[in-house]
C-alpha cells in the first residue's frame, strides 16, 4: 500500500510537471490568442479588452494555477474558434476514445494470453513457425492500414458492420459496443502480435529456469509446472508491455478514429490542430497525458503486486 | 538393510549436435535404506546428469538413456510419466545447488514447501500447516511462522538451502539425492547444514546420495563413495579407505586439491 | 559446452530482413532515376483504370498513376525515417553516453526527464510539437526526431554503463586518453551491435510514425504523394478501388517488417 501510495504522489508531480511544460510551450510558441482570434486588423483596444477577457494580461506562473485549478474542476477555458467552454467540446469524447483504448486492450490479452501459451509449448513445431511468421507481418500492419483491411473484409464483404456507421453511446450502447469491436481490434491486433511474442519467448526461458527444475521434481505434471510456477513469472514482462501497449492504443486511437468516422478525442484534435484553436489542443492533450499516466501508475501498481521483490527494493 | 534403489547399467547420452556425445557410461549404483553415499568427481564428471536421472529429471527429446533404475520394483527409466510423477517429490526428492534460483522467486516460502503435500498428499489444510510449521523447526529455521510468509530474496543463502531440504523432505522421502547443496554457501553455513543432512538421515531414515566435488565433505557425511571421472565411475568403496589408499591417480588428485584449512575455521559452529 | 551446430545455422531474419529492404531500396532508387510516369500528373480517362500491364498497380482518384505515386511516397517516407533516425541517434548518443560514462546528479536530472517523455507514446509527443510548429515534411521530421531522443539515449547509456568499468577503460585513463577520446573512439564502437539493432527498430518505428503522420494529413503535403496520406485518400474508395489503399499499404508493411527482421536478426 505503501508503494501503491508513492507511486501515485509521482504521478500527481508529474502530472503537474508535464501540464506546466505544456502551459508554458503554448503559451510562448502559440503567439497572441487575441491576434489570432480577431485577425491582424483588429483595433487595439478591442484586442486589450479581449486579452482582459481571456486573462492573456496576467503573469504566466498566476495563469498556470488558475489553469490547473479550473482543469481540476473540469474547466478548460473558451475555445478560440468556436467561443464555448472546451470542456462542453470534448467531455462526452472521452468516453469514445477511452472505450476504444480498453476495448482494445482486453482484446490485445484474450488473444495474446493463451496464443502465447500455446505457441510456447509447441515450441519449434510448425504451429509455432507458423504462429511466428503470421505474427512477424502482424506487427508491421499499421493499426491504420489494418482498419482499413477491417473496414474492406468484415465491413464490405462480410458485412457484419456498416462503415462510417458510428453510433453514439448515449442513443444506443449496444450498437455503439458493436461497432467499437472493429476499431479496437484494428489497434489491438499488431500489439497482440507483439505481447505473443513476447510471452513465448519468456516462456520458453523461464522453462528452463531452475525453480522450473524443482518444480518438476516435486511432482508437478507439465501443466502445473506451467500454470503454477512459470506463469506468474512470466507474466511480469508481460505487465510492463501491456503497460506501454495501453499508453500506445490511447494514443494510437486518435488515428484509427480517422478510418472508422468516430468522432472521439483524436478528431477534435486534429480539427483544432489545424484551426490554431490552442485551449482545445492543449486540453485533449493534457486529458491524453493524463490518461497514460494513470494507466502507467496502474501497472507499476499490478506489477508490484505479482512481483514480491519490488516492495523491498524501494 | 533392504536395498531400494538398483541403478545398472546406466547410458546417458546427449543427441543435440551432430555427433552424439556420451555422458554417462555404465553407471551403476546400489542404494541401501538409510545410508548416505557420495558422488564425487569434477564438473562435467556425469555426477550431476546421473543424479538428474535417479530423480526422474533428465526429460529432454535429445536425450536418450539406457539400462535401468529400479525403485521397488518399478524402473523408472521406463514407467510412464504419470507413474514417475508419483515417485517423485514423495518417494525420491531431491536439493538443488543454488537455492535462490532453484526456488521460485514469487511465491511464498509456505506454498513452496507445503506443494509436495498437495500434490502426494489428501491431508487438509491444517494437516499442512501443522506439518510445514514442524518440518520448518526441523531443519532448524529460527522463526518459521514468519520464514513461511516470506519470500526467498528475503532470506539469507543458508536459510534458503534450508527450506529446500524441508521442502524435499516434508513427505518423508525414501531417497534425497542433494547435488552439491553447499557449494554456494560459505564455509561456515557449509558446516551446518552437513550436519542437519546427517541428522535428518538418522530420523527419518531417508536415504542420501550426496554430489560433491569436495571429497573432504563427502569423507565427514558418507560411510560410502563412487569416484567418477568422464562418465565412468573409476572408483567406488568404504569412503575412509578410499580415503586413505585411493587406487587411482585421479582420486589421489581429488584429495591432493582439498584445501589445507587452519582447524579452527572448519571446526568452529558459524552463527546465521 | 559449445554448439557447433549454432553457428552454422543460418540467421534467417537477417537475410529475410536484408532482402526486403534491400528489396524496397531499390525500388525507391529507381523512383528517383525515374518513375513509369509523372506521380502528379492526373488524366481524367484513367480515373480509377484497373491493374493493368501499362499501369500495375492501377490508376487513382485522379487518374494518377499508383505504382509511380508508391515509388515516390515510400521515398519520402524513408527520408523523413532517415530524418528522424539521424535525429534521435544523434543527440541519443551525445545525452546516453555523457550520462552513462559521467554519471552523476546530471546522469540523474536527465534520465528522470528522460524517463517521463519515454512513457509518452511518440505519435502524442510528435502531435504536441506539430501542434506547436505547424505541420510539414521537415516538421514531422524534428518532432519525431525529438520523441525519438529519449529511448535511443536509454540504450546508449545502458551500454556505457556497462563499459565504463571494464579493464580496458580504465587502463585508457591510465595511459592519459581523454574522456572524449575514450567514449566516442573507443567505448562508442564495442556498442555497435546494440545500437545498429536499435537503429533498425528505430527505422521501424520512424516510417510507422511518419505513415501515420501523413495517414492523419500532417506530414507531406499534397500535392507530392506520401504512403500514409495516399491511405487516407484511397480510404474513401475502398470498395470501388481496394488496389489504390492495398498497395501504398503493402509498401509500409514491407518497409516495417525488412527493418524488424534486421534488428532481430542483428540483435541475435
Amino acid at each position: 500500500m505503501k508503494y501503491a501510495a508513492k507511486k501515485i504522489v509521482t504521478m500527481v508531480i508529474t502530472l503537474i510537471l508535464v501540464t506546466f511544460f505544456v502551459f508554458l510551450a503554448f503559451n510562448f510558441i502559440s503567439g497572441d490568442a487575441a491576434v489570432s482570434m480577431l485577425g491582424t486588423n483588429a483595433s487595439p483596444e478591442r484586442l486589450a479588452a479581449l486579452r482582459h477577457e481571456l486573462g492573456l494580461d496576467e503573469p504566466v506562473l498566476l495563469r498556470y494555477v488558475k489553469w490547473f485549478a479550473g482543469f481540476l474542476r473540469g474547466d478548460f477555458g473558451i475555445s478560440y474558434s468556436y467561443r464555448i467552454g472546451v470542456a462542453g467540446m470534448i467531455g462526452e469524447k472521452i468516453p469514445v476514445t477511452l472505450t476504444m483504448a480498453l476495448y482494445a486492450f482486453v482484446i490485445m490479452i484474450v488473444i495474446s494470453i493463451p496464443l502465447g501459451i500455446f505457441a510456447a509449448m509447441h515450441q519449434e513445431g510448425w504451429i509455432d513457425r507458423g504462429v511466428s511468421v503470421i505474427n512477424q507481418v502482424i506487427m508491421a500492419i499499421p493499426p491504420f492500414f489494418s482498419g482499413i483491411l477491417i473496414t474492406l473484409l468484415f465491413g464490405r464483404i462480410f458485412r457484419l458492420f456498416t462503415p462510417g456507421g458510428y453510433v453514439s453511446y448515449r442513443t444506443d450502447f449496444a450498437g455503439f459496443l458493436g461497432y467499437m469491436f472493429f476499431p479496437a481490434l484494428a489497434i489491438a491486433l499488431p500489439k497482440a502480435a507483439m505481447a505473443v511474442r513476447l510471452l513465448r519467448g519468456t516462456l520458453i526461458r523461464e522453462y528452463n529456469m531452475d525453480y522450473v527444475r524443482t518444480a518438476f521434481s516435486r511432482g508437478n505434471s507439465t501443466k502445473d509446472v506451467l500454470y503454477h510456477h512459470m506463469l506468474k513469472n512470466a507474466l511480469l514482462p508481460a505487465v510492463t508491455f501491456f503497460g506501454m501497449a495501453l499508453a500506445d492504443m490511447i494514443a494510437g486511437s486518435i488515428i484509427v478514429e480517422q478510418v472508422f468516422s468516430i468522432p472521439g478525442l483524436g478528431r477534435i484534435l486534429l480539427t483544432s490542430i489545424s484551426n490554431r484553436d490552442y485551449p482545445v489542443v492543449m486540453a485533449v492533450i493534457v486529458i491524453i497525458s493524463l490518461l497514460v499516466l494513470i494507466s502507467n501508475t496502474l501497472v507499476d501498481i499490478i506489477y508490484s503486486l505479482i512481483d514480491p521483490r519490488i516492495n523491498l527494493n524501494e | 538393510m533392504s536395498v531400494i534403489l538398483e541403478v545398472t547399467d546406466l547410458n546417458i547420452e546427449f543427441h543435440d549436435h551432430i555427433i552424439p556425445e556420451t555422458v554417462v557410461y555404465d553407471f551403476d549404483l546400489t542404494l541401501k535404506k538409510g545410508e548416505i553415499v557420495g558422488l564425487v568427481g569434477e564438473s562435467g564428471s556425469g555426477k550431476s546428469m546421473s543424479a538428474l536421472a535417479i530423480a526422474g529429471l533428465l526429460s529432454r527429446k535429445d536425450m536418450k538413456k539406457r539400462g535401468s533404475i529400479v525403485y521397488k520394483g518399478k524402473d523408472l527409466l521406463t514407467c510412464p510419466r504419470s507413474e514417475l510423477r508419483l515417485i517423485q517429490g514423495n518417494d525420491i526428492s531431491m536439493v538443488f545447488q543454488e537455492p535462490l534460483t532453484s526456488l521460485n522467486p514469487v511465491k511464498t516460502i509456505y506454498d513452496q514447501v507445503e506443494e509436495p503435500l498437495r500434490i502426494h498428499t489428501k491431508l487438509g489444510k491444517e494437516e499442512r500447516y501443522e506439518k510445514v510449521l514442524s518440518i520448518l523447526k526441523d531443519v532448524e529455521l529460527r522463526d518459521p511462522e514468519t520464514v513461511m510468509r516470506q519470500y526467498p530474496h528475503e532470506l539469507s543463502g543458508g536459510m534458503r538451502q534450508r527450506v529446500m531440504i524441508a521442502s524435499a523432505m516434508i513427505t518423508e522421502p525414501e531417497i534425497l539425492i542433494a547435488d552439491e547443496p553447499t557449494t554456494a554457501l560459505d564455509v561456515t553455513i557449509e558446516k551446518q547444514i552437513i550436519r542437519l543432512l546427517k541428522r535428518l538421515n538418522k530420523e527419518k531414515n531417508t536415504a542420501v546420495i550426496f554430489i560433491s566435488h569436495d571429497l573432504s565433505l563427502v569423507n565427514t557425511l558418507c560411510e560410502r563413495v563412487l569416484v567418477m571421472k568422464g562418465g565412468y565411475i573409476v572408483e567406488s568403496g568404504i569412503t575412509h579407505d578410499i580415503f586413505n589408499s585411493p587406487k587411482e591417480e585421479y582420486t589421489k588428485k581429488l584429495i591432493a586439491a582439498i584445501p589445507k584449512l587452519p582447524a579452527g575455521i572448519y571446526g568452529r559452529d558459524g552463527n546465521e | 559446452m559449445s554448439k557447433p551446430g549454432i553457428l552454422f545455422k543460418k540467421n534467417t531474419n537477417l537475410i529475410a530482413g536484408a532482402v526486403l529492404i534491400g528489396f524496397m531500396l531499390i525500388f525507391m532508387l529507381a523512383g528517383i532515376i525515374r518513375t513509369p510516369y509523372d506521380p502528379n500528373a492526373m488524366d481524367a480517362s484513367l480515373k480509377f483504370a484497373r491493374m493493368s500491364g501499362s499501369h500495375p498497380f492501377g490508376c487513382d482518384n485522379f487518374g494518377r498513376d499508383i505504382l509511380s505515386r508508391v515509388m515516390d511516397g515510400s521515398l519520402s517516407t524513408f527520408k523523413v525515417a532517415l530524418g528522424t533516425v539521424f535525429i534521435g541517434t544523434f543527440f541519443g548518443i551525445l545525452i546516453g553516453a555523457s550520462t552513462g560514462y559521467f554519471g552523476g546528479a546530471f546522469d540523474e536530472i536527465l534520465m528522470r526527464i528522460n524517463d517521463a517523455v519515454f512513457a509518452f507514446p511518440s505519435i502524442l509527443l510528435a502531435l504536441l510539437f506539430i501542434s506547436l510548429m505547424g505541420g510539414g515534411t521537415y516538421q514531422v521530421m524534428i518532432a519525431l526526431g525529438i520523441a525519438f531522443i529519449p529511448s535511443f539515449a536509454r540504450i546508449v547509456r545502458a551500454e556505457f554503463l556497462k563499459q565504463k568499468n571494464m579493464d580496458y577503460v580504465k587502463s585508457l585513463r591510465l595511459l592519459g586518453a581523454s574522456h572524449f577520446r575514450i567514449m566516442f573512439i573507443h567505448i562508442l564502437p564495442n556498442t555497435l551491435t546494440v545500437l545498429l539493432s536499435s537503429i533498425m527498430i528505430g527505422f521501424n518505428n520512424a516510417v510507422l510514425a511518419e505513415a501515420s503522420m501523413s495517414f492523419l494529413g500532417i506530414g507531406v503535403q499534397p500535392p507530392d504523394p506520401s504512403l500514409g496520406r495516399m491511405l487516407s485518400e484511397a480510404q474513401a474508395y475502398l470498395y470501388k478501388a481496394p488496389y489504390y489503399a492495398i498497395f501504398p499499404g503493402l509498401a509500409i508493411i514491407l518497409l516495417i517488417l525488412g527493418f524488424s527482421l534486421l534488428s532481430d536478426g542483428i540483435s541475435k
